[in-house]
């Protein structure tokens, strides 16, 4: 509910081409189109590309933008679309492209192609995704949430939580052997998504 | 195989890992599958969590909005040729006409030197101006009723006025640039390999120093003059981009760090080594504002071409900058 609030007070800076405006909306999402193109691109470069990219386009229809426009909507679509277009690029590469070069290009684009459409659905699935997370017990799920999403060593987790390494080492397998028994892949999120969206 | 899969979706394999993997994947149809639903949802995960720091994001944020000035400013320089704006600091060649009259012609050369840092401008008595950059210097070497020579060391901006009864001559870097009523850049300092200048609009004839004609530009031409091979190139150039250093600029097409960091030496008057030779070489096409700090213009061209540098106050107190 905030972040529609969020949207109305930056859509009249960014109409008028506001500095502070667009950068509070820059610095707000940037992270988002980031690395969500690293994922894709691979290339850090061609991701910071994309981003910029995605904001100029924002600048140049800035003035026409609503009252109603979902500028977060705007920027995720434009950098979706770019990084397919940027996919197929590697495509047409001049020089010869391996076969499994290509498959990669395939399978991060058909990926990318089944992320959702728009932004809020994506919000929506990530919910979801963090739901499952959460259904982990308590031990299990802070040592695999500092170890995959704030991508932690286990070092540095060992230090934060004051165990030893060896303890967080344990948990970490613990909670990998439990979901490695109970699904195919070490992330259970997908059985449970898996059965969400084939519904 | 999960092992694997996780190096996959982290980045970590390596590319023999990926393509046995990848392979792998094609002749199993529930498999590959699989993996684009967990590659999509991984992503979804990754792309929500991970952050760049603050400060990172905020020179990127710079970057975008200088991109958003520019495609603003281009549409004032492309007014350039009507520029009309006068800042002329009187030239004290009037009084140097009338107090020195009779003296022997060697002891009335008159220079005009620009210090590290800024431009200087100053115009004649019929209202011709030049604009120097920084670092630069102009010797008066003759002036006469009918022709006026001058000799340039860096870099300048002419716009005369057309007389025909004067030739207005400049030399630099061994060729001789004769004005025929025209607005025109010069470029020649003694560290560059070579001499540029662009027309913007007139005429110019350009010889070499034993008076032979080497070229005769037309508007928007650009003309380099190679000194260790004697040989000339000219091009056409949006002379505006030229030009850009008059309203506040750096611009560089094209140009090798090695000349940029002469620039940058003498408007900012700082010191600039080269750790690696090498990376002198490397060219760079960018425009920057003048009134951007040392630091940023630095950060930019280390973003942009990867260089690492390193900034350390010297003794007497001049910024050296040490590039890796």
């Amino acid at each position: 509910m905030s972040k529609g609030i969020q949207n109305k007070k930056y859509l009249k800076g960014i109409r008028s081409g506001d500095k502070s405006a667009f950068e509070q909306v820059y610095l707000t999402y940037y992270d988002l189109l980031y690395h969500l193109s690293l994922q894709y691109l691979g290339e850090k470069s061609i991701a910071e590309e994309v981003v910029q990219d995605a904001f100029l386009k924002l600048w140049e229809v800035r003035t026409e933008l609503k009252p109603d426009s979902n500028i977060k909507n705007y920027l995720y679509t434009i950098t979706k679309n770019n990084c397919l277009s940027q996919l197929r690029k590697t495509h047409l590469h001049k020089t010869p492209v391996t076969d499994a070069r290509f498959l990669e290009m395939q399978f991060n684009y058909e990926a990318l192609v089944s992320i959702p459409d728009n932004v809020i659905e994506f919000e929506e699935l990530k919910a979801k995704i963090e739901a499952s997370i959460d259904s982990l017990p308590d031990d299990l799920r802070q040592v695999f949430i500092m170890n995959r999403f704030e991508d932690l060593k286990y070092k540095e987790i060992a230090d934060k939580l004051n165990l030893s390494p060896k303890t967080i080492e344990a948990r970490m397998s613990k909670a990998l052997n439990r979901l490695r028994t109970e699904l195919k892949d070490y992330l259970p999120l997908i059985i449970l998504i898996s059965s969400i969206i084939d519904q | 195989m999960n092992n694997i899969r996780s190096k996959i979706l982290n980045g970590t394999a390596t590319r023999e890992e990926k393509d046995a993997f990848y392979e792998s994947l094609q002749s199993d149809s529930a498999a590959k599958k699989d993996f684009i639903k967990h590659k999509m949802l991984h992503s979804v995960m990754q792309a929500s969590a991970l952050r760049t720091s603050k400060s990172h994001k905020e020179k990127k944020f710079e970057q975008f909005w200088i991109k958003t000035q520019k495609s603003k400013r281009k549409k004032v320089l492309l007014q350039f040729a009507k520029y009309a704006a006068v800042f002329a600091i009187a030239l004290v060649l009037g009084r140097f006409i009338s107090d020195n009259i009779g003296q022997p012609a060697s002891q009335q050369i008159q220079v005009v030197q620009s210090q590290a840092g800024s431009m200087n401008t100053f115009q004649f008595i019929d209202g011709s101006k030049v604009w120097l950059n920084a670092a630069s210097e102009i010797q008066i070497l003759s002036q006469s009723s009918n022709e006026v020579r001058l000799a340039l060391n860096g870099e300048a901006y002419f716009d005369i006025l057309h007389n025909e009864q004067r030739s207005f001559i400049v030399e630099a870097g061994g060729l001789q640039i004769i004005d025929k009523g025209t607005k025109f850049n010069i470029r020649s300092y003694p560290d560059d390999k070579k001499v540029t200048t662009t027309l913007i609009e007139g005429d110019i004839d350009v010889l070499n120093k034993q008076g032979q004609l080497f070229a005769n530009l037309n508007p928007g031409d650009h003309l380099s003059y190679y000194k260790d091979n004697n040989q000339l190139k000219i091009d056409s150039i949006d002379a505006s981009v030229a030009n850009g250093w008059i309203d506040g600029d750096f611009v560089f097409i094209n140009q090798e760090l090695g000349s940029i960091a002469k620039e940058l030496e003498n408007w900012y008057n700082v010191r600039i080594i080269f750790n690696d030779k090498a990376v002198a070489n490397v060219r760079f096409t960018g425009v920057f504002n003048r009134s951007s700090g040392i630091n940023q213009i630095l950060y930019m061209l280390s973003f942009s071409e990867g260089l690492k540098y390193q900034i350390n106050e010297s003794k007497n107190g001049k910024k050296e900058i040490i590039i890796n």
